[in-house]
């Protein structure tokens, strides 16, 4: 289910009522019961994988908690070879297949590996981190294996997080499912206006932004090197936009209910470095790579070699992770070298650093900006073939040329106000409270009579539904 | 407050399930609960542009209190030009008038003592998908007996059965329901005008499912004006040997039916709205005519493009895809006059 449907209110509308009619027992069984559903909608068969890796998890949290010496670690591994070897199949096989054919045909010899037909259940990704940092935290006796197998599955579906996160932490969820959160109207009010706008990111800037970008990027080799550079810009907007968006619905879905979920996104277009950006950009998923991968890899303690390769290789994977193309993967090396060359620099040219003052920092910021809205090319391009051809235009752009698009100017101009606003708000965090309740309702009502008029309703799935 | 809210969560959980489960959906439809969300046209539906809201009517029968010729059974293969609320008995001749949608198939009995007339009339955009394989929607029986079932009926897999299974409870196009369970009523119509209006005149377009003509007069029914990724649209190119495939689908239908017991059988292809109103929307393949001039072509068609191209404002209604009063008895008057004009077959 999207969040973006009718559907879904309803479906929230019903759970949050029944939810608050219910004891502790019964909350935690309504809300596994309605995150069946809300999965079930995509695609019902797919629960079963789901509850494979759960039930896998389940019990490997329980037994790593019980052994001892090295059967602790082999337990550790076996679940996480369980949960990389189901993503792997389903995510990566074709792709690994795809590769050795291309591979096999230079040698002529040709690839006797059939293809697998699955399409690629929503969200894969995103629960299978959430299952491994379970079994993770309970081998490194952070946290206590969660015996009721209910609240356990609950942990991993979750429905405002399930399908593209945040991907939480044990520590973080798993106590608040057996905690009875009383109706706190403040918190209602709170949740329900971070969903309000996470909505209008969705729906009035993202799903806008994203008609001039299809448009662009369906057939770059026809777009001139103006279009496909304000597309690109846009896109750097619609996937914030997109992205932040959901993470505020689930954020503030799960609020409503009493539940505190990690916060995704901190103005990430405010960065000044690379490596900022990705300390505010989602931060739960960067988070899990330098808990996970990057400090068990050695992180910055083994020479400084390590230390550049650990970096470029957690972005590499993170490409791999977000989908199995090689623009991924591209792209997360994009994000590894530029980490690399920051480093280096600050190192070995400090004074190539520009001065901590108004202009030092604005440029840092244009910088940095520039640099993640070149590397979206290849996340979002079709192919390699595309986001070469795409960057050729936009480093040969002649500015004479006419800007190309699916917008009308007056529509274009609205977009542009669009983000303009969103920026404010994030550099200068506007908040109203909200503790005065007709100053609630007018925000709220005014937040849903503005997305009902200017949204572009087009029940496009979130973008990171895909991964 | 606690009876508010279990209130609140019985009327959800009510407009949810008549959403979510088409059954129920249909059968709150015809209790009349909800409005009809087809009142104001197909393509209003879709647009909601106030400029094509028009209340739907119902045409006048052709023949009412007619003369029957007692000898004739007309039998249609028909799409939604002819569904019952378009056509119906009272605007033929014959006897005995019987209607099957392209999306049906149904179990018949001939009186070959009588006269049988079988008609296959399609619309242009879904011609090329009726007639890409040989027409199959009757099979002729001794005796009747057997109720109207959904077509085809291909060898049911495992896998497909497992599907159907898992489709009772998870039915899809729940969106589409709830949309117009909740938003369909005058109210709310407002909005979605205003809404429509707003974004037409400030950022120039429509809803994606219409598009407009050059002058911004009539509005249609974006698979028949897409080319891109769509058979159905009047501006997708239609090759030679495309045409020669049609035509020998055609033929071999008529083949089949007449070996079946029919005594006759006409093609009649209704043009889509744009190929009448704005050809100049895109590059026409005039697919009508070159498969009803194409010269292999045996089975004799009731042709009413060249009587629309003529009077184009007249024959389809502004707020929907299909004809008009107008535009049907022109059509209505050909199938009668070619069916029991003296020059017929009769």
């Amino acid at each position: 289910m999207v969040f973006n449907s009718l559907h879904f209110l309803l479906f929230f509308i019903i759970v949050t009522l029944a939810y608050f009619s219910l004891g502790l027992g019964g909350r935690w069984k309504l809300l596994l019961l309605a995150s069946c559903y809300f999965y079930m909608i995509f695609r019902p068969e797919y629960i079963i994988i789901l509850f494979v890796t759960i039930i896998i998890d389940y019990f490997a949290g329980i037994w790593i908690e019980k052994a001892e010496g090295y059967q602790r670690k082999l337990l550790l591994v076996i679940s996480l070879i369980s949960n990389i070897g189901i993503l792997a199949y389903f995510k990566y096989f074709n792709f690994f297949n795809e590769n050795l054919g291309a591979l096999l045909w230079h040698f002529d010899i040709a690839n006797p590996i059939p293809y697998t037909s699955f399409i690629l259940p929503i969200g894969l990704s995103f629960h299978t981190f959430q299952a491994m940092s379970y079994t993770i935290e309970v081998y490194r006796g952070n946290q206590k294996s969660e015996r009721n197998f209910g609240i356990y599955a609950l942990y991993v579906m979750f429905y405002p997080q399930l399908v593209a996160g945040p991907i939480e932490r044990p520590q973080n969820v798993l106590h608040q499912f057996h905690e009875f959160h009383a109706f706190d109207w403040e918190k209602v009010k709170s949740g329900l206006l971070l969903m309000a706008w996470g909505f209008f990111k969705k729906v009035v800037i993202a799903e806008r932004l994203g008609m001039l970008v299809d448009y662009a990027y369906k057939d770059p080799h026809e777009k001139n090197g103006i279009t496909l550079l304000v597309a690109t810009i846009f896109y750097a907007f619609q996937i914030y936009c997109d992205f932040s968006g959901y993470s505020d619905i689930a954020l503030g879905s799960a609020r409503v209910m009493g539940y505190d979920l990690m916060e995704n996104f901190k103005s990430p277009y405010f960065s000044r470095s690379i490596s900022e950006f990705w300390s505010r950009w989602h931060i739960s998923l960067s988070s899990w790579f330098r808990d996970y991968l990057y400090i068990p890899l050695g992180g910055n303690r083994k020479g400084e070699f390590r230390r550049y390769l650990n970096q470029f290789i957690i972005f590499m994977v993170s490409g791999l992770w977000h989908g199995a193309k090689w623009t991924f993967v591209v792209w997360g090396c994009l994000h590894g070298t530029y980490l690399v060359l920051a480093i280096v620099r600050n190192k070995y040219f400090p004074k190539m650093a520009l001065p901590d003052n108004f202009w030092g920092k604005s440029i840092n910021l244009v910088f940095t900006f520039s640099l993640v809205t070149l590397s979206w090319v290849f996340f979002r391009a079709v192919s390699m073939k595309d986001s070469f051809l795409i960057l050729k235009k936009i480093f040969t752009l002649n500015i004479h040329e006419p800007l190309v698009s699916s917008l009308n100017t007056t529509e274009l101009i609205f977009s542009v106000l669009l983000i303009i606003l969103l920026m404010l708000k994030e550099r200068f965090y506007f908040y109203v409270s909200t503790s005065d309740n007709k100053r609630f309702a007018l925000l709220f009502a005014g937040f849903v009579i503005i997305t009902y008029f200017f949204g572009v309703f087009n029940t496009n799935q979130f973008i990171y539904f895909q991964f | 407050m606690k009876a508010l809210r279990y209130i609140g969560l019985v009327l959800v959980i009510f407009l949810w399930a008549e959403a979510y489960f088409p059954e129920f959906y249909l059968a709150m439809g015809k209790s009349h609960l909800f409005p009809d969300d087809y009142r104001y046209g197909d393509l209003y539906r879709l647009s909601f542009l106030p400029q094509f809201k028009e209340k739907a009517s119902i045409c006048p029968d052709l023949l009412p209190g007619k003369s029957a010729d007692h000898k004739t059974n007309i039998f249609i293969i028909g799409d939604s030009f002819t569904e019952e609320q378009r056509v119906n008995a009272n605007d033929f001749k014959a006897q005995n008038y019987d209607y099957t949608h392209w999306a049906k198939s149904k179990d018949i009995v001939l009186d070959t003592a009588q006269r049988n007339v079988l008609i296959l009339e399609t619309v242009e955009r879904t011609f090329r998908e009726h007639f890409g394989k040989e027409a199959d929607n009757f099979r002729i029986v001794k005796n009747p007996g057997k109720n109207e079932e959904n077509a085809p009926k291909p060898y049911v897999t495992k896998k497909q059965r497992l599907e159907n299974f898992i489709k009772i409870f998870f039915p899809g196009g729940t969106e589409e329901r709830l949309e117009h369970t909740l938003f369909n009523y005058d109210f709310f119509l407002f909005f979605k005008e205003i809404k429509a209006a707003f974004n037409l005149r400030f950022f120039d377009r429509a809803e994606k499912k219409v598009v407009l003509s050059k002058d911004r007069q009539s509005l249609f029914y974006f698979e028949e004006v897409e080319s891109g990724e769509h058979q159905t649209s009047s501006f997708s190119e239609v090759s030679e040997a495309e045409i020669q495939h049609l035509v020998e689908m055609i033929n071999q239908t008529q083949d089949k039916y007449k070996k079946a017991g029919f005594d006759e059988v006409y093609l009649s292809i209704i043009p889509n709205k744009v190929s009448i109103l704005a050809p100049d929307l895109g590059k026409y393949n005039h697919i009508i005519e070159k498969v009803q001039t194409d010269r292999a072509l045996k089975v004799p068609v009731i042709d009413v493009y060249s009587d629309f191209v003529r009077q184009p404002s007249e024959m389809y209604l502004k707020s929907d895809t299909h004809w008009s009063c107008a535009g049907r008895d022109i059509w209505l008057k050909k199938v009668n006059y070619s069916i029991f004009s003296p020059e017929s077959n009769q």
